[in-house]
């Protein structure tokens, strides 16, 4: 009701005089859109009183007697009335809503919706061939053809629709599911095991498994077989996931040879500008450990410093260690045989350390359980009938 | 005076006979709304309008509704809206009783 009121517009009067009640009783029965009624004082009464209602008021007060002022107006005939006199500004208005009206009739936004493979640009393109770019009429852009020409214009959409949402163009696309590659058959072949290991999992594309999961197999055992039967052998194709255990083990002698302090050193000041550090000069040491010593704030409004760098020669010789700083370099050495050694591809599910000390050294033993695909291709065994 | 009350019960039995609600018949009828609301429809006219007091001219008599700071929200031939402080609803004795 408010809102309505509102934008019919409505006002506020103060209504004067002696029988107020014959007024309300005379507005009721004239059926004026009157509400709202107070009476702040004997003689006086408000109102909120519609625009239509206000004059026919007035007309019925002829009668009475009353005085009628009106205290507000309210509602957007009245905000429009004002305009009237702010002709640059009605002006304006009616040019936004003009230019609004003519906007509304292109196509300024286009959406694109389930790309995948193909890319929205593609999409873009393929529009744009067809005329269809921001800026084109909504008339000339027909949704039903739209949807099948995109469709058509790329083998890799299986399903295209177009939809006019105001002046946003929604093209939806549908990608079709990629066709499988036809695997090229070869000579029989079997899938052999790589490595010992339990089998996790045993998975054959072609051929026929001999194993299970939970088998334990040795290396060189056929894991996967092409031969069928009856005479019909393909190339075994597959995967077996098996569980390895590694076992790499590393001795570091007691005497390592490891970059130590030579004695000579080289200073230098390093200038910083803020977050910008000067370049170094050239170091005349191959090797070298720099030690930064105290920053002076050098600019007094600038954020200029000066740090003094020392740079310490270092050059191999032979150190002996003790057994608790070879310990480290014997496990680093263990792993990096099983980095060269263990498959990338492989996951490893755990691995345990075990150091032992003897006169040559310390000595690293790594555990590692990893799991990884053992199955390798091989000629076909042909049994013996 | 006696034939306008015969007619006035006559039209209760036609009403009670057809299963229609007293109402229909012009019999004021007043919703209350909590303290601050109150409606009456079938009214025929404000008889006294101040803040304190409203007054109305019913088939049944003068309804007063006094209070607080009472306010005429809505108005119409056959209903009325009042809002304020209700203190309370009452016929005045003798005027206009049926």
């Amino acid at each position: 009701m408010d809102m309505w009121n509102s934008l019919a517009g409505y006002v506020m009067i103060k209504i004067e005089g002696v029988g107020l009640e014959r007024f309300i009783n005379r507005a009721i029965r004239e059926g004026l859109e009157v509400w709202n009624i107070a009476r702040p004082g004997r003689n006086t009464m408000t109102a909120c009183v519609s625009i239509g209602s206000f004059y026919a008021l007035r007309r019925l007060n002829r009668s009475l007697g009353c005085r009628i002022t009106i205290l507000e107006k309210h509602g957007l005939p009245i905000a429009l009335s004002r305009l009237r006199f702010r002709k640059v500004l009605l002006f304006g208005w009616i040019l936004v809503l003009a230019a609004l009206l003519i906007a509304s009739r292109y196509v300024w936004f286009l959406q694109i919706e389930g790309c995948d493979r193909v890319t929205e640009a593609e999409i873009i393109e393929t529009l744009t061939e067809m005329g269809i770019v921001p800026g084109t009429p909504r008339g000339q852009v027909k949704t039903s053809s739209l949807g099948q020409a995109v469709m058509a214009s790329d083998q890799r959409i299986a399903w295209a629709g177009a939809e006019l949402y105001g002046v946003v163009l929604q093209v939806s696309i549908q990608e079709a599911s990629e066709t499988p590659a036809i695997l090229q058959e070869g000579e029989p072949a079997s899938l052999y095991a790589a490595k010992d290991g339990v089998i996790r999992r045993i998975t054959p594309l072609s051929g026929k498994a001999l194993f299970h999961a939970g088998d334990g197999v040795l290396k060189g055992q056929e894991l996967i077989t092409g031969d069928l039967g009856n005479g019909i052998q393909v190339e075994a194709r597959g995967e077996v996931i098996a569980r390895v255990l590694y076992r790499f083990s590393y001795t570091a002698p007691y005497t390592q040879v490891l970059p130590g302090p030579s004695g000579n050193t080289f200073t230098y000041t390093e200038i910083s500008l803020g977050e910008w550090t000067a370049p170094p000069p050239e170091i005349p040491f191959a090797d070298y450990e720099a030690e930064r010593g105290k920053t002076r704030i050098l600019g007094a409004g600038l954020p200029l410093s000066a740090t003094e760098v020392v740079c310490h020669e270092l050059v191999a010789m032979p150190q002996t260690l003790t057994a608790q700083e070879l310990a480290p370099i014997a496990l680093a050495g263990a792993r990096e045989k099983m980095e060269a050694e263990v498959e990338k591809t492989a996951r490893i599910l755990s691995t345990q350390e075990e150091y032992s000390q003897d006169e040559q050294g310390v000595t690293a033993v790594l555990h590692v359980i990893a799991e990884e695909n053992i199955a390798q291709s091989g000629a076909l065994q042909t049994k013996d009938e | 005076m006696g034939k306008r009350k015969r007619h006035i019960h006559l039209g209760r039995r036609i009403l009670s006979a057809l299963d229609l609600p007293e109402e229909a018949a012009g019999t004021p009828k007043i919703t209350l709304l909590g303290r601050e609301h109150a409606l009456v429809e079938n009214h025929q006219g404000v008889q006294q309008y101040r803040a304190e007091e409203v007054c109305l001219q019913t088939r049944a008599g003068l309804l007063c509704i006094t209070g607080q700071a009472l306010t005429l929200r809505e108005l119409s031939p056959e209903r009325l809206y009042i809002s304020g402080r209700i203190q309370g609803i009452g016929y005045a004795q003798g005027a206009g009783e049926r």
